[in-house]
Order: structure tokens, then C-alpha cells, then sequence
């Protein structure tokens, strides 16, 4: 393997990384604890792994990896069908263009801009569910998820900061 | 001093922007296209499904594995850790049980008797397979588990599934090795049940909440906390008299909601059924009506096919017109939201094999109870 080509597939290995983490901590959050309630209480791992990733490392989360982190849970929990591909995909467009804002600076910072976006996440796919189906669904849930997420985002930085250092750079 | 760009790097500048504007207007395009599709067309999303399902059921196999066999370690401390108190529970419920099989035999010669008497056809249900429930894919909207038996197992559409407590939902999708199933407390679920102690028919509707909701039960019906819900058989999906739950609540604006016999959040093992109901026999008005040995004709009473009955029997649930926003049913446990919209009251059904044989339900309403936003949960 020549030098150019070795380089090239590990940056595709490196870029990979982010893509399969947010993938495997989607599907812990579905395997069958059997803990009733449990469905109320997972956060969203996708969201947290779109905009850390697209904040910070834009360049190992591309539009396709995003679109693909949404279309799977769709596709899986027989919900509205490339509701939660949509709204990954618009938030990326959205971090994109304000990550100037939010990148190198201090934790509290990315917390409370990820808040508004999860927010806004949360009642953009809400709304566009209720379209969707044709009648006001129970936002209460969708909050319950949303509030959950905003809560582990410090340690899911953290988590996401050490494998970009370890792995990835 | 900083250097200029060059113009050869604005321009590369630009040309990347436009490219991801692009990139993305192009994939917003695809996920509204999709939406689109699930709505139009929702076997080729359906097709979709199974078949992400069917290559990701081996990874959630797999990843369930460890979770079903930490359950059982914690499952077999608790036993030992109670062998002794165990044991003795066990003693008693045997010789209750005992007792209670010695009256379930008089009682199955007895109903054996009048089946024969009344030339009544019997259901042909048949346990088909046992199957491991790998995944918990619910969401905010959507309550349904992935099992790890498909159409190789001879699983189809439609097909009942129960755990070993009562009524778990039903098979909406199939893939080769996995299927879906739509559980009672989905927002799209409809069961036709009845009332054990009384025999009022209504239909069991979820609305995502641990408890479902009964609606469309006759009016005045006496109905207490407590009594039992069975399935009713109508609409030949269900077998009838299948255990679904007891009434736990009745509110003051009668909203009545069930406790699920059934653990919905502790789902492991689940067995699926192949129901086919008995055909409805044709009317024979000339023949003379049947009596059952001991019991009379009461005048007036004699139903138009000429089967005559001995007490009055509780009216059938007022089904709604077709146009009433508030009360048209939808399908007994109803396809996924794609295929059954609400809110189309006046629209036609959606066609589906999931149609029962004898009732043609109206298009289900918007859910009726789903409160405004903040409200109960």
C-alpha cells in the first residue's frame, strides 16, 4: 500500500469513528432492559453526536453520516419515515453556520446553545409529527427526552472530547 | 500582515459552500420525499423497514444477549435467596390449583355439551412460534418491540402476540428473520374486547400511555373497577376471550382506562398465534329455532336468523356514523399511522387486509383524548 493510499484509508477509518459511535449508543438505548418506562427516559444519542461532532469536527461528520444517523431510527421504531433524518440533517445546516459562535469556547456555553437547539429539535419534530399524523400528539414525552439529553451532555463531551483526542487526531 | 487569499482559494472557498448547500438542500429534499412516500405509498416504506430490520436484527440479537442473560442471574439469586418462603407459596397454590382443576374439567364436558348442542364451529387458533423480543424501538409516538422470528418461522401479518400474561399487540411487519410488533397501548391499536362480567363490547385503544383506554362502550353500561377485559373474537383477528386486563379507572368524564394484564415493559418471551375465525353460519329463517334442554322461548325474542334466545342479551356497542369526528373506530388493533390517518373522518378506510370480515369499521377519528399540550400525561 503506497503512502497516499494508507493515509487515505485511515482518514476514512477516523472518519468512520463518530458515525459507528453514535450508532452503538443508539442501539443500547434500544435493547430490551425490561425496565418499564423505560422508552420515556432514553435520550437522544444522535442529537448529542450531531452536534458535538458537527461543532468540533465537521469535517468527521459529513451531511451523508448525519442523514444516515436519522434514517435509522425511523426506520426502526415505525415512526413518521425520515422525520429524524430531516431534522439531523437541518440542524447540521444550522450548527454549520452559527459553530463560529459556539466552538472553543467553555463548556457552559456549548451546553446552553446544544439546550436551545435540543429544544427547538424537540418541538420541530413534535410539530412535524402532529402534521404528519393529523392530530396533536402528547408533547410531554418529547420534552421528558429532551430535558434527559441536555442533562448528560457534559458527560457525553467528555466522552466525545476523549475519543477525537485518542482516536481520531 | 496577513496575506490575501488568493483568488484561487476564494474561488475553492465558494465552489465547497455551494456544494454543501447543495448537499443539503438535496438530502432535505430526500427525507420530505420520504415523508411523502409514507404517506402515499406505505408498503415501500414498509419493505423499507423490514428490510433495515432484518440486517440490524442480528446486531440487537446479539447486543440483547448479555441483557436477557443478566435478568436470569438476577432472576436465579432472587430464587434462591426465597427458596424456603417460595416452596411453601408453591405448596399452597398446588393444592388450590388442585381444586380448580377438578371444576375446569366439569366445566370444559359442560361447555363441550352445549357447544355440540348448539352446533357451535370452533376456533381454529394455533400457537405457531415463540419468539425473544431484541429490541424496544419505541419512541415519543410509537410503542413496538422487534421480535426474532419472521416469515421463516411462519410469521405474517396480523398475527396476535401474547406473553404468558395476556394480550401484547399484534405483527405489523415482517421480515425474513424479525418482525415488528404494534403493541395495545400504541396510539394505532385498536382491540375488539369485551367486558367479562357484564359482556359489553367496546374497543381497547392506546393512546402511547401504560394504560389503555376504552372507548366506544354502550351507553348506561355498568362497568366497576375491577372487572375483567377480555378480547371479543370481533373482527376475526383476535381469538376471543384472551386475557387483556383489568378496569383500573373510571374518570368523572367516563374515560375508563385498563391495566394491561400484560407487562409491557418487561417483555422477554412472547408467543404468536394463527387465528382463523369460525364462519359466520348462513341465516335460515324457516328452520325451526333451537332450544337449549330446560329453557324457554321468551315472544318478541327470537333473533331474524332464528336463533332463539332464552335471556335478553346487552345491546351492541351504538357504533358512530361514518362522518362523526369524535367516534368512528378505527381497524380492530389499526395499521401504523402511514395507513390509517386520522383525522380523515369522512375519507374512506384504508385498504388492508386487517379489515375485519363482519364489520366494516368507519376511518378512525383524530384520538379523541389526546390532551393539549402540557396536559395529563
Amino acid at each position: 500500500m503506497t503512502i497516499k493510499s494508507s493515509h487515505y484509508v485511515r482518514g476514512t477509518m477516523k472518519g468512520l469513528i463518530p458515525f459507528i459511535l453514535c450508532l452503538v449508543l443508539m442501539f443500547l438505548t434500544i435493547l430490551p432492559y425490561q425496565m418499564p418506562f423505560l422508552h420515556m427516559v432514553t435520550p437522544s444519542f444522535a442529537l448529542l453526536g450531531v452536534f458535538y461532532w458537527t461543532v468540533n469536527r465537521p469535517d468527521v461528520m459529513p451531511l451523508a453520516a448525519v442523514f444516515v444517523l436519522g434514517l435509522i431510527p425511523d426506520l426502526w421504531s415505525g415512526g413518521p419515515p425520515g422525520l429524524q433524518a430531516l431534522m439531523l440533517v437541518l440542524t447540521r445546516g444550522f450548527l454549520l453556520g452559527q459553530r463560529r459562535f459556539i466552538v472553543d469556547r467553555s463548556i457552559l456555553v456549548g451546553w446552553l446553545a446544544f439546550s436551545l437547539v435540543a429544544l427547538m429539535w424537540g418541538v420541530l419534530i413534535w410539530a412535524f409529527a402532529s402534521l404528519y399524523l393529523g392530530y396533536l400528539l402528547n408533547i410531554i414525552p418529547v420534552l421528558v427526552q429532551v430535558l434527559l439529553t441536555i442533562a448528560i451532555y457534559p458527560p457525553m463531551t467528555g466522552f466525545f472530547g476523549w475519543f477525537d483526542r485518542t482516536l481520531i487526531e | 500582515m496577513k496575506r490575501p487569499k488568493s483568488k484561487d482559494a476564494s474561488v475553492a472557498d465558494s465552489l465547497r459552500g455551494l456544494g454543501t448547500r447543495f448537499a443539503l438542500l438535496f438530502f432535505v429534499i430526500v427525507t420530505l420525499g420520504m415523508l411523502i412516500l409514507g404517506k402515499t405509498d406505505p408498503r415501500a416504506i414498509e419493505n423499507s423497514r423490514t428490510i433495515v430490520i432484518d440486517s440490524l436484527s442480528p446486531v440487537m440479537a446479539a447486543l440483547s444477549e448479555p441483557v436477557t442473560a443478566f435478568h436470569a442471574a438476577i432472576d436465579w439469586g432472587e430464587d434462591v435467596a426465597l427458596v424456603f418462603r417460595e416452596n411453601q407459596r408453591l405448596r399452597e397454590e398446588n393444592h388450590e390449583l388442585r381444586e380448580w382443576r377438578q371444576l375446569a374439567q366439569r366445566l370444559a364436558e359442560d361447555n363441550a355439551r352445549f357447544r355440540a348442542l348448539l352446533k357451535v364451529q370452533p376456533d381454529r387458533t394455533l400457537a405457531i412460534t415463540t419468539a425473544r423480543v431484541i429490541a424496544d424501538t419505541g419512541g415519543s409516538f410509537v410503542r413496538s418491540v422487534i421480535i426474532n422470528a419472521g416469515r421463516n418461522k411462519g410469521v405474517t401479518r396480523g398475527q396476535p402476540v401474547l406473553d404468558e400474561m395476556g394480550v401484547v399487540g399484534r405483527v405489523v411487519e415482517t421480515g425474513k428473520y424479525s418482525a415488528r410488533v404494534l403493541l395495545v397501548t400504541d396510539l394505532n391499536s385498536r382491540v375488539p374486547v369485551k367486558i367479562s362480567e357484564s359482556g359489553f363490547n367496546a374497543i381497547l385503544a392506546g393512546d402511547n400511555k401504560p394504560m389503555a383506554k376504552l372507548i366506544f362502550m354502550p351507553v348506561g353500561a355498568e362497568i366497576r373497577v375491577g372487572d375483567h377485559v377480555a378480547t371479543s373474537g370481533h373482527g376475526g383477528i383476535f381469538p376471543p376471550d384472551l386475557v387483556v386486563g383489568r378496569i383500573a379507572s373510571i374518570s368523572k368524564s367516563g374515560e375508563i382506562r385498563v391495566l394491561l394484564t400484560a407487562e409491557l415493559g418487561r417483555l422477554n418471551y412472547v408467543r404468536l398465534f394463527s387465528y382463523t375465525a369460525p364462519p359466520t353460519p348462513a341465516p335460515t329463517p324457516e328452520t325451526p329455532p333451537e332450544t337449549l334442554p330446560g329453557s324457554e322461548i321468551i315472544p318478541g325474542t327470537a333473533t331474524p336468523d332464528g336463533a332463539a334466545t332464552s335471556a335478553p342479551t346487552p345491546a351492541p356497542p351504538a357504533l358512530p356514523s361514518p362522518g362523526a369526528p369524535n367516534g368512528a373506530p378505527g381497524a380492530p388493533n389499526g395499521t401504523p399511522a402511514p395507513q390509517a390517518t386520522p383525522g380523515a373522518s369522512s375519507a374512506p378506510p384504508a385498504p388492508s387486509d386487517d379489515q375485519p370480515d363482519s364489520e366494516a369499521p368507519a376511518p378512525p377519528s383524530p384520538a379523541t383524548d389526546a390532551p393539549g399540550p402540557g396536559g395529563g400525561a
